[in-house]
C-alpha cells in the first residue's frame, strides 16, 4: 500500500486583497521527501509554506496535512500545527528564556508533558544540533548559526510529521551557514519530511528529492536537483539559475 | 538644620516610611490595575477598548491633586449614602483617599506604558507563538507579557520616582506623610530650614529607588 502523502496542495489560491500571490498551487509532497523551494523574491515562497501551518490563510482549493485537511476550525488549526515545526529566516528565539526554555515553552505548556521529561528531551535534541553545551544561554549570548540551531531544536522537541525552514541561513555568515546546513542534512538523513525554501544549491543537490521553482506565484518546475541545476526546462527557470550563478 | 532633623526624628521617619509605602503601594496596586487595562487598549476593540480608553482618559486628564480632592471632600458629601452601603470606613480616611487617588492615576499612565510596550512586540514573535501551537493565556503568560515587562521596565521605573514625589499633595488632603510632617514641624519651628531635610529625604528616597530598578534592570541580561 503507498502511503498517503505528507503535504497535499490542490488548486490552491491566495491573495493579498486583489493580489493574487498564489496562483492554482498543486503539490504533492510525500512522507520522507526532501523539497527544496526557490525561485526570485516576491514569487511567494514563503506564503506558500506558511500557508502549511496557517500563518498565511488561502482563499481557494485545498490543502491537506499528514491526512487532515486545513479549514478554519481552531482544533484543527491545532492539531496540524503540533505535526508541523517551522524555523523562520531570524530564528525568531524567544529572548527572555534560555536556549533549553525556549525548547521546553511548548512541551511544558502546549503539551502538558511534565517538566522533568520535557527537559529531557529538549536536551536530547539540542545534542543533535550540537547545542547541548549552551542550554543555559540567553539568545543574546549566541551566535546567529547557534541561534538557528536551537530554534531547530526547538522545533524537533514537538516531534513533528514535517519541518518547515524558510530561508534558514540567509541571514547567516559563511561559517554559520554550513553549520546550520549540516545539522540538516542530518535531519535528512533521519528520514524527516522537509520543505525548504533555500537558494543553497549545494544543499539542494545533496539532501533535495526534488527542487520546486516558483515565480510570480505559480510553481513553473518541478524536477530533481540534478535535472533542474544543468537542464532546468524552463525559460525563467533558467534565468533564476544564471542569476544566482552569477551573484 | 541638622537639630530641625534630630529633633523630630521620629516625625521624620514616620513620615518618610508612609511616603515610601504609600508610592510603592500605589505603584504597585496601579500596576495590576493597569496590567487589563494596557492589555484591552492594546488588542481589543469595541466597548470594552472604549471603556479602557475613558478610564485612561479620564485619570491622565485630571492633575492629581483634583482627584485627590474629589475623592476624599467630594465623595464626603454623600456620607449618608457611603455610610448606608457600608464604606464610609473608606472614605472618611484620608490615607485610604489618598491611596485611591494615587493609584487610580498611576494605573491610566502605567496602562499606557504597558500598551506601548505590547504594540512595540514585532509580528515575528506572534508567529512563533503560533507556529510552536502555544495557547493564548500561555502565549500572553510566558511571552508577552515577560517581554512587555522588560521593554516597560524604564519608563515604569520613571512613572515610580514621579510617584514619590506626588505624594506630597497627600500633604493637603491631611495626610501626614514626608511633607506634611514637614508643614507642621514647620508650623512650629517656623524655620524654613525644614523644607531642606524635606527635600533631602525625597533625593535619598528616589536615589535609593533608582539604585534598586538599576539592580533589577541587570536582571535583564537577555535584553542586551
Ligand atoms: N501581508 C502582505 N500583504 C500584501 N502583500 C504581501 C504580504 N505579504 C507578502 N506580500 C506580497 O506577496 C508576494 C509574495 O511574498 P513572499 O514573502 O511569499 O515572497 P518570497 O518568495 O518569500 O520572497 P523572498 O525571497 O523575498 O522572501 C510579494 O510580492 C509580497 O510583496
Ligand atoms: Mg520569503
Amino acid at each position: 500500500m503507498v502511503s498517503p502523502p505528507a503535504i497535499s496542495f490542490e488548486k490552491l489560491n491566495k491573495y493579498y486583497g486583489k493580489f493574487h500571490v498564489l496562483k492554482d498551487i498543486d503539490l504533492e509532497v510525500a512522507k520522507g521527501e526532501r523539497i527544496v523551494i526557490c525561485g526570485p523574491s516576491g514569487s511567494g515562497k514563503s506564503t506558500l509554506i506558511r500557508c502549511i501551518n496557517r500563518l498565511e490563510t488561502h482563499q481557494s482549493g485545498r490543502l491537506i496535512v499528514d491526512q487532515c485537511e486545513m479549514n478554519n476550525t481552531p482544533s484543527t488549526v491545532r492539531r496540524i500545527r503540533d505535526r508541523v515545526g517551522m524555523c523562520f529566516q531570524h530564528f525568531n528565539l524567544y529572548p527572555h528564556l534560555t536556549a533549553l526554555e525556549n525548547c521546553t515553552l511548548s512541551l511544558i505548556y502546549t503539551r502538558k508533558m511534565p517538566p522533568k521529561e520535557a527537559k529531557q528531551r529538549a536536551m536530547e535534541y539540542l545534542a543533535r544540533v550540537r547545542m547541548d553545551g549552551f542550554a543555559q544561554k540567553y539568545p543574546s549570548q549566541l551566535s546567529g548559526g547557534q541561534q538557528q540551531r536551537v530554534a531547530i531544536a526547538r522545533s524537533l522537541c514537538i516531534q513533528p510529521e514535517v519541518m518547515l525552514f524558510d530561508e534558514p541561513t540567509s541571514a547567516l555568515d559563511p561559517e554559520s551557514i554550513s553549520e546550520v546546513l549540516d545539522v540538516m542534512a542530518d535531519l535528512a538523513i533521519g528520514g524527516m519530511t522537509m520543505i525548504c525554501v533555500t537558494h543553497e544549491m549545494g544543499f539542494a543537490r545533496k539532501v533535495a528529492d526534488r527542487v520546486v521553482f516558483m515565480d510570480a506565484g505559480e510553481i513553473v518546475e518541478i524536477a530533481d536537483p540534478e535535472t533542474f541545476f544543468t537542464s532546468p526546462s524552463h525559460e525563467r527557470s533558467a534565468r533564476f539559475l544564471q542569476q544566482i550563478i552569477n551573484h | 538644620m541638622f537639630d530641625l532633623y534630630l529633633d523630630y526624628i521620629d516625625r521624620w521617619s514616620h513620615g518618610l516610611w508612609l511616603t515610601a509605602s504609600m508610592s510603592t503601594l500605589s505603584v504597585l496596586i496601579g500596576f495590576l490595575v493597569a496590567l487589563p487595562i494596557g492589555f484591552v487598549r492594546s488588542r481589543a476593540k469595541g466597548p470594552l477598548a472604549w471603556l479602557a480608553i475613558a478610564y485612561v482618559n479620564l485619570f491622565r486628564g485630571m492633575p492629581l491633586l483634583v482627584l485627590m480632592f474629589l475623592v476624599y471632600y467630594g465623595f464626603g458629601q454623600f456620607s449618608s449614602e457611603l455610610r448606608a452601603m457600608g464604606l464610609w470606613w473608606f472614605f472618611r480616611d484620608a490615607y485610604f483617599c489618598g491611596m485611591l487617588a494615587l493609584i487610580l492615576n498611576t494605573s491610566a499612565y502605567q496602562a499606557e506604558i504597558i500598551r506601548g510596550s505590547l504594540n512595540t512586540i514585532s509580528t515575528s514573535v506572534i508567529e512563533t507563538n503560533a507556529a510552536l501551537n502555544l495557547t493564548r493565556w500561555t502565549a500572553f503568560r510566558r511571552v508577552l507579557l515577560p517581554i512587555a515587562f522588560a521593554k516597560a521596565l524604564p519608563p515604569l521605573g520613571n512613572e515610580y520616582i514621579l510617584m514619590v514625589k506626588a505624594t506630597s499633595l497627600l500633604a493637603i488632603i491631611t495626610v501626614f506623610d514626608l511633607m506634611g510632617e514637614a508643614r507642621t514641624i514647620f508650623s512650629e519651628t517656623l524655620d524654613l530650614g525644614v523644607y531642606y531635610v524635606a527635600a533631602i529625604h525625597y533625593l535619598v528616597l528616589v536615589l535609593a529607588i533608582e539604585w534598586t530598578l538599576r539592580r533589577v534592570e541587570a536582571r535583564f541580561k537577555w535584553m542586551a
